[in-house]
């Protein structure tokens, strides 16, 4: 058993003309809250696609707990121990924040779960219907439902997108605690803050490649990592 | 768990216990009219099974109607005269059509054919059905015994029923009625145990965000396709007893009008409520009934104005709008 | 050589009946995404209007006019007062065009009765070896092609043209950008409602006037539609080109019926291994 729980080789995905991510290697190693950092239009979105295999690669591997996962679907993959959340919240709306969670624990009796859904805040909300959460508890809801089968590995597409400073800050603070029970974290994000706040590793993408990796400290203190943003490389 | 389901649903169990007295009151020609229109119910709630919980628009239950039909006709023509054909002619008919329910939801789920694709595919699959069967008139036409007989439609088939203790049983005139009005009650009892089951759950997941249920572990194609697959026994199950009903199955019930009947009665009563369907489409059917005296002009351009309405007003539903009225209403008086 | 021709002509024709039946339903479902299934009542309209303004004594081409300006009157009241409420409910549109098309042919068959005494073709014929053609239907050749190439300057290339693909496209931030977006929506409907009419002015000289007349287009408006894809400009030209040669190979080979379930499963096959169409296969190609 190695080190990595997911190994991303060489891996590329075109669009006609349009290479949107090209030889890109990625190993995340257990226990890990690695980020995926990068400008607009560096792929992280297409990369997070093919993970979760809702796009198929030109080539390359994706490589699970050793096994791998190229011609799985996406239930399939999530089957193997991924739990996942797209950019958008996608909650069922019309269905109350229960049997939300019901589905994505494959149980009807959450009795079990109570401490875990009172960590996300929406204990109380219980049979509301998910429609009519906040914001922001629209997205804990979502990271939940990624999470409540306990995976080994959780990819999350932007958990903060339209959060507040202070949601934001939760939301950090439950990823933390997922982690310390044992799941890994891939994480694609824009903001800042979550990123200082809880990555352990942060790969930055570039034009659809990888730019570079490393430390969140050595990342963030990295002028060429500053430069791309800036547009000016 | 039988007695939760009536227990809980006054408004149904009261219906069921008026229908099932009617005999005693009205005279026979009432009683094989209403027996008719039940009929209907079964195609109507197979297309509210797929599409109002499902998310998914087929005009295939005609075909299934069709394929259902032509089934027992020629299993019991075949077979006529062989211990209890009146019985195992339609389970293995019901088996036929859905097996072919399966095949077909295969095609087009793990084929990736989804939203208004279906409903054009259904729609063609629908047709070819019609057409070949239109032009099966010669007497090359034949399954075993079973004349085909083209636009002129199959006929004499044996009824439904058994031969117990030296008497006939057939399911025709009172015994008719009773034996549809059981059915129609098993057929709703058990889709209201699958809506709130967890395939029911999944289902209507499905419907909103099929991405996300896919996300959360789950094959979707393969919940789409046996869905589908019952979807078609029971439509089948409204083509056998209509078969049964007036002793023929013409290629008409696969013909344009006939696949747009399931989509009226469902649009029309309210496709996201089982009850709200099946009281539509017996009422939907004697009002259709009724301006056909006129016309059958006219009886189309109703079905067309419903089509229009229903979707413009009233998406959820005109008669699902009236039954929550009624039960408002009744909830004020018990009150009270 | 006499053979070659007639293959030829036969299957130019073929392709330019599937294009004038496609044209209407393509534009509205190219550019709104709504499945028109009262088409055929469209086609309907603009034949019965033709049929009718003749027989008042106005020469053929006025006629047609008029038969295709009753078409496009009819496809604005039924946008405004049916259409305009249902956008983005693609299933709904099929049950609510589903629905105008049952009470709109039932009310022809009421108004015209089952048939009615209909016009003749202009013009003549002209031989060639031991077969005759109509040159009516030569003229009915350039005519579809010509349509074909006003309306790609129409939506490629005029002001009306840009800013409807983009509304169509981005409704929200077209409307921001100052466009009336239900306006858009409105002409845009109303064109492909007339083009349905203008195919049935075209055609009525060379068929009997029955109220289902615009029924028996749908079949193959539907097949060619579904086989250009989601881009009508750049795949209807290859699908009709595909199809009528198919179609011509059918019946030179086998019975009219097979035609009909022929082109039937052609559809379920193409929806099914072709899903984007040919305007997608060509697009992957470029």
């Amino acid at each position: 058993m190695s080190e990595s729980i997911l190994k991303i080789n060489k891996i590329k995905k075109t669009f006609g003309g349009f290479t949107a991510v090209k030889d890109v290697d990625l190993k995340v190693g257990r226990g890990e809250i690695r980020f995926i950092i990068g400008p607009n239009g560096a792929g992280k979105s297409t990369l997070f696609k093919l993970i979760i295999g809702h796009l198929k690669p030109d080539y390359g591997d994706i490589i699970f707990k050793d096994e791998y996962l190229n011609k799985l679907e996406i239930h399939q993959r999530v089957k193997k121990g991924i739990g996942l959340k797209f950019q958008a919240p996608s909650i069922f709306n019309e269905m109350t924040v229960s049997q939300n969670l019901e589905i994505a624990a494959n149980e009807t009796n959450l009795e079990k779960y109570d401490n875990f859904i009172k960590r996300f805040g929406i204990f109380e909300e219980k049979n509301s219907l998910a429609g009519d959460l906040s914001h922001g508890k629209k997205q804990w809801l979502d990271i939940a439902l990624a999470s409540i089968s306990n995976p080994d590995l959780v990819l999350l597409d932007e958990p903060t997108a339209g959060l507040s400073f202070e949601e934001t800050k939760k939301t950090g603070e439950i990823i933390k605690y997922l982690n310390k029970q044992g799941t890994t974290f891939l994480i694609v994000e824009h903001d800042m803050e979550i990123l200082k706040q809880i990555a352990t590793a942060v790969s930055v993408l570039h034009l659809g490649a990888l730019f570079v990796e490393g430390t969140p400290e050595s990342v963030l203190k990295n002028k060429d990592v500053e430069k791309i943003y800036l547009g000016t490389s | 768990m039988k007695n939760s389901y009536f227990v809980k649903n006054k408004l149904q169990t009261t219906t069921f216990i008026i229908l099932a007295l009617i005999p005693v009151f009205v005279d026979s020609y009432f009683v094989n009219n209403i027996s008719f229109f039940m009929i209907w119910t079964f195609i109507a709630l197979s297309l509210s099974l797929i599409w109002g919980k499902g998310g998914i628009l087929s005009f295939g239950q005609a075909a299934f109607f069709g394929l259902a039909g032509y089934s027992f006709g020629i299993i019991g023509i075949n077979f006529a005269g062989v211990y209890g054909v009146g019985i195992w002619s339609v389970i293995i008919a019901l088996i036929i059509t859905g097996i072919f329910g399966l095949i077909v939801g295969y095609f087009l789920f793990y084929g990736g054919i989804y939203d208004v694709f279906v409903g054009i595919v259904t729609l063609s699959m629908t047709l070819v059905f019609e057409t070949f069967m239109s032009q099966t008139a010669g007497p090359e036409w034949t399954v075993g015994i079973a004349r085909l007989n083209g636009f002129n439609g199959m006929q004499g088939m044996p009824s439904i029923g058994i031969s117990l203790f030296g008497y006939n049983v057939e399911a025709l005139d009172n015994i008719g009625y009773y034996v549809i009005l059981i059915l129609a009650i098993l057929v709703l009892y058990f889709l209201d145990k699958l809506a709130n089951s967890k395939f029911g759950l999944i289902l209507s997941a499905s419907k909103e965000d099929r991405l996300r249920v896919q996300s959360l572990g789950y094959n979707v194609k393969r919940v789409h396709m046996l869905t589908f697959a019952i979807s078609a026994v029971i439509a089948g199950m409204s083509g056998i007893l209509y078969t049964n009903w007036g002793g023929f199955i013409t290629p008409e019930s696969m013909g344009l009008v006939s696949a747009a009947l399931p989509v009226v009665y469902c649009a029309a009563s309210g496709k996201n409520n089982f009850f709200a369907v099946f009281l539509g489409t017996i009422l939907l059917g004697w009002i259709s009934q009724e301006l056909a005296i006129n016309g059958r002009q006219f009886a189309l351009i109703f079905m067309g104005l419903l089509l229009v309405v229903a979707t413009r007003y009233f998406p959820d539903g005109m008669f699902l709008f009236f039954i929550n009225f009624i039960k408002k209403m009744a909830g004020k008086i018990i009150g009270k | 050589m006499v053979l070659l021709f007639n293959v030829i002509f036969q299957t130019t024709d073929a392709i330019s009946f599937l294009l004038l039946s496609a044209i209407g339903l393509a534009v509205i479902f190219g550019m709104m995404k709504i499945i028109n299934l009262a088409h055929g009542e469209f086609i309907t309209v603009g034949a019965y209007g033709t049929v009718v303004t003749a027989k008042m004594g106005l020469p053929l081409p006025i006629a047609m006019a008029c038969g295709v300006l009753v078409t496009i009157i009819f496809g604005f009241i039924l946008e405004r007062l049916i259409i305009r409420h249902i956008y983005g409910r693609p299933l709904d549109s099929v049950v609510a065009t589903w629905g105008i098309s049952l009470i709109a042919s039932q009310s022809f068959l009421i108004i015209f009765g089952p048939s009615t005494e209909g016009i003749k073709s202009p013009f003549g014929s002209f031989q060639v070896g031991d077969y005759s053609f109509s040159e009516y239907r030569v003229l009915i050749i350039f005519i579809s092609f010509l349509i074909l190439i006003l309306l790609y300057f129409l939506f490629m290339k005029s002001k009306f043209g840009t800013l409807a693909r983009a509304t169509i496209e981005k409704p929200v931030t077209s409307s921001a950008l100052g466009v009336d977006v239900q306006k858009v929506y409105t002409i845009t409907f109303c064109i492909g409602a007339g083009l349905a009419g203008l195919t049935g002015a075209l055609y009525i000289p060379t068929m009997t006037a029955v109220p289902s007349l615009g029924q028996a287009f749908m079949v193959y408006s539907f097949v060619t539609v579904v086989t250009a894809g989601a881009s009508p400009f750049v795949g209807l030209v290859p699908a009709a080109a595909f199809l009528g040669s198919f179609q011509t190979g059918i019946t030179f080979f086998f019975h009219a019926t097979i035609g009909l379930i022929g082109l039937l499963f052609a559809v379920i096959m193409i929806i099914r291994f072709l899903p984007s169409g040919f305007s997608g296969l060509i697009k992957r190609r470029t």
